[in-house]
């Protein structure tokens, strides 16, 4: 069933619950919100509040304990971790607040990698890799190494790699939250940018307000739930 | 559930660019690893190929005293006579083809100012063929069977490695013998009618450093009417246990009866499980360096779990982790077995060429020349013994790494 209604991201009364011995923790308690095909929505809450189980749930990095998600008309419950793996390589983007580069591997050979796991040929996903870059205005740093880059950039030589293989969602956890406010001020112009010129889905999981003020809408988590909603952008 | 489009998932050629930059990392810890392995496996190779080139020799040098051939000694305490009753005896049974009674008896020859050890091999020189297959006269002619004062002398005799080429003894010329008899040193000279070429030592008689005397000077010179031992001359292979058999009904406990072909399987038994048992000792180094690889691939799981995360979080399938670590582990071993047929070949062939001076079976005997049986069988066995020792030690920290779970993976610092 590919049912969507317009929405990328259904998540559903999810519930997480986490054990730890015999304690249990819950970080979602029925969390219901959808993310509209093509939005830029900002989730912000304390910690603890369960934003970032919400972003590795909608990710499909984790399964909820109970509840659904369904990414772009796929319903998520019940499939294998190979199934899962292909949402997330073709479906799904990444970009993490510490970057989460691999540091033996130049800037282009880290952009290329969710290529190479789809089995892009080396020549194809070089020339993607390339425009990738192009795209966050790194294409000259191309043979770098994450060593040899400021944070800026690395958060953007990871955003390209979230892009490269032109996924319908891009999920940034904390993507401002090792960079000072000018790096983080040109990496929310660039998460914008994707998601106008793409029409890419981009959610945001952050502490800083001028990062979330960007945004179509903000979502404030608290205790697993949703505790309130501001739109600014219809 | 395909999201369209045909996915390959990880080509090999990437898990292969991808294994290599990360044994390249860490490139000192990876040498050692694939160290180990190569020293398992070169040991493998060398110690086989060296035990296969043993054998060759051994069996070689007992050959050169010919597999129908038996020689029958008096056993130690017995005063058996052999006289040649026994000798008429002894060819009368079936398969028999030749009797060939001899003196052996260590002694020192006089060679142009110098003296040479070697044995007297008191012998019908017509007969000396059976005990030497093939041997060559290179100069002269045999000495006659009833003479008391004619020799043949082995090449050595002749061309005395430490004197000059103008000192070698010529046909024709006397020899001076100097041996022990019962009634105290004694000094003869005989003539020297044949030089033999080349023959090379045999495990009981080294015919270069052998001078053939006929029986009649012999018997007087060693002042003894009995033979030493008698060689006996079996018509086919298959006869030898026979007539072994027959010899000890005849004698019982009173001779002691060797055959070149019963030692044989005997010595090549021997060598052969000797053989086996040191490679068993390097197959277990080589697994030992599989437990490297493996120690060495926990710790690099460890360390790269948050890269673990990131590689799941792109869409790379529990599988396909799996196989990336595998294969690293399997390059481990191919690289290590690599460099292992080079140490393996390099150490046998070295071996071969200093240490055989070390394995001599007496001062008068040649250095041995072995020959290390390096084969493309044994090579390629070491190398996918060394891949599958790789593969093996991957395997649980491959499957470790796959198990990660993704979110942990992307927390940890």
């Amino acid at each position: 069933m590919q049912v969507n209604d317009g929405y990328a991201i259904i998540v559903e009364k999810v519930w997480k619950v986490y054990k730890i011995g015999k304690n249990e923790y819950p970080a979602l308690r029925g969390l219901t919100l959808n993310v509209r095909e093509g939005e830029m929505l900002s989730v912000m809450g304390p910690s603890g509040s369960g934003k970032s189980t919400f972003l590795h749930i909608a990710g499909t990095l984790d399964r909820p304990t109970s509840g659904r998600v369904i990414l772009n008309g796929i319903d998520t419950s019940g499939l294998s971790d190979s199934e899962l793996s292909e949402i997330r390589n073709k479906l799904i983007g990444f970009v993490f607040q510490s970057f989460n580069l691999i540091s033996r591997l130049t800037a282009l050979e880290n952009v290329a990698l969710p290529l190479a796991v789809r089995g892009v040929p080396l020549q194809e996903r070089q020339a993607a890799s390339l425009e990738a870059l192009r795209l966050v205005g790194l294409e000259n740093k191309a043979k770098k190494k994450p060593t040899e880059l400021s944070g800026g950039e690395q958060q953007r030589v990871a955003i390209a790699r979230g892009l490269v293989g032109k996924p319908k969602i891009l999920l940034a956890d904390e993507p401002t939250g090792n960079l000072d406010s000018k790096n983080s001020q040109v990496v929310v112009e660039i998460l914008r940018n994707i998601n106008e010129s793409f029409g890419t889905t981009v959610v945001v999981v952050t502490h800083n307000p001028e990062v979330a003020e960007k945004c179509d809408r903000i979502i404030r988590l608290r205790d697993g739930v949703v505790e309130s909603e501001v739109v600014l952008h219809a | 559930m395909r999201l369209g489009g045909g996915v390959e998932g990880v080509n090999i050629l990437d898990t292969y660019r991808y294994a290599i930059s990360a044994l390249r990392e860490r490139r000192g810890r990876s040498f050692l690893t694939i160290l180990g392995i190569a020293i398992g496996s070169g040991l493998i190779i060398a110690l086989v190929s060296l035990g296969e080139g043993i054998n060759i020799l051994v069996t070689d040098r007992l050959m050169m005293l010919g597999a129908n051939n038996i020689i029958i000694l008096p056993a130690q305490g017995s005063n058996i006579q052999f006289t040649d009753a026994e000798v008429q005896k002894i060819s009368r049974i079936p398969g028999v083809t030749v009797v060939a009674p001899f003196y052996s008896v260590a002694a020192e020859f006089k060679v142009g100012g110098t003296s040479v050890n070697g044995r007297i091999l008191g012998i019908d020189p017509l007969q000396l063929q059976v005990i030497f297959p093939g041997i060559k006269i290179l100069e002269g002619e045999a000495p006659t069977p009833s003479s008391a004062t004619q020799i043949g002398v082995g090449y050595k005799i002749a061309f005395p490695p430490a004197i000059t080429a103008s000192s070698r003894l010529y046909v024709g010329q006397p020899l001076t013998i100097v041996i022990p008899t019962p009634t105290g040193i004694q000094t003869t000279s005989y003539t020297v009618t044949s030089i033999y070429d080349k023959f090379g030592a045999s495990l009981f008689f080294d015919a270069d450093t052998a001078v053939i005397m006929p029986l009649p000077g012999a018997r007087k010179l060693l002042e003894n009417q009995r033979y030493h031992a008698i060689l006996v001359n079996s018509e086919r292979v298959e006869l030898v246990e026979y007539i072994i058999s027959e010899l000890e009904t005849m004698y019982g406990r009173n001779v002691n009866v060797i055959s070149p072909s019963t030692i044989l399987s005997t010595v090549r038994s021997i060598i052969a499980s000797f053989t086996v048992f040191l490679g068993v000792i390097a197959s277990v180094s080589l697994l030992v360096a599989g437990l490297g690889i493996m120690n060495t691939m926990i710790m690099s799981v460890m360390e790269r779990t948050r890269e673990i995360g990131v590689l799941r979080s792109l869409g790379m399938t529990r599988r396909e982790v799996l196989f990336t670590f595998l294969f690293e582990a399997v390059l481990t071993g191919f690289i290590g077995g690599l460099m292992g047929v080079v140490i393996g070949v390099g150490l046998s062939l070295g071996f071969s060429n200093y240490a055989g001076n070390f394995l001599r079976f007496g001062p008068q005997f040649e250095a041995l020349p072995i020959q290390p049986v390096i084969t493309p069988t044994l090579l390629m066995g070491t190398l996918i013994f060394s891949i599958i020792v790789g593969s093996l030690s991957g395997v649980y920290p491959a499957r470790r790494a796959a198990l990660i779970d993704p979110v942990k993976a992307l927390r940890t610092e």
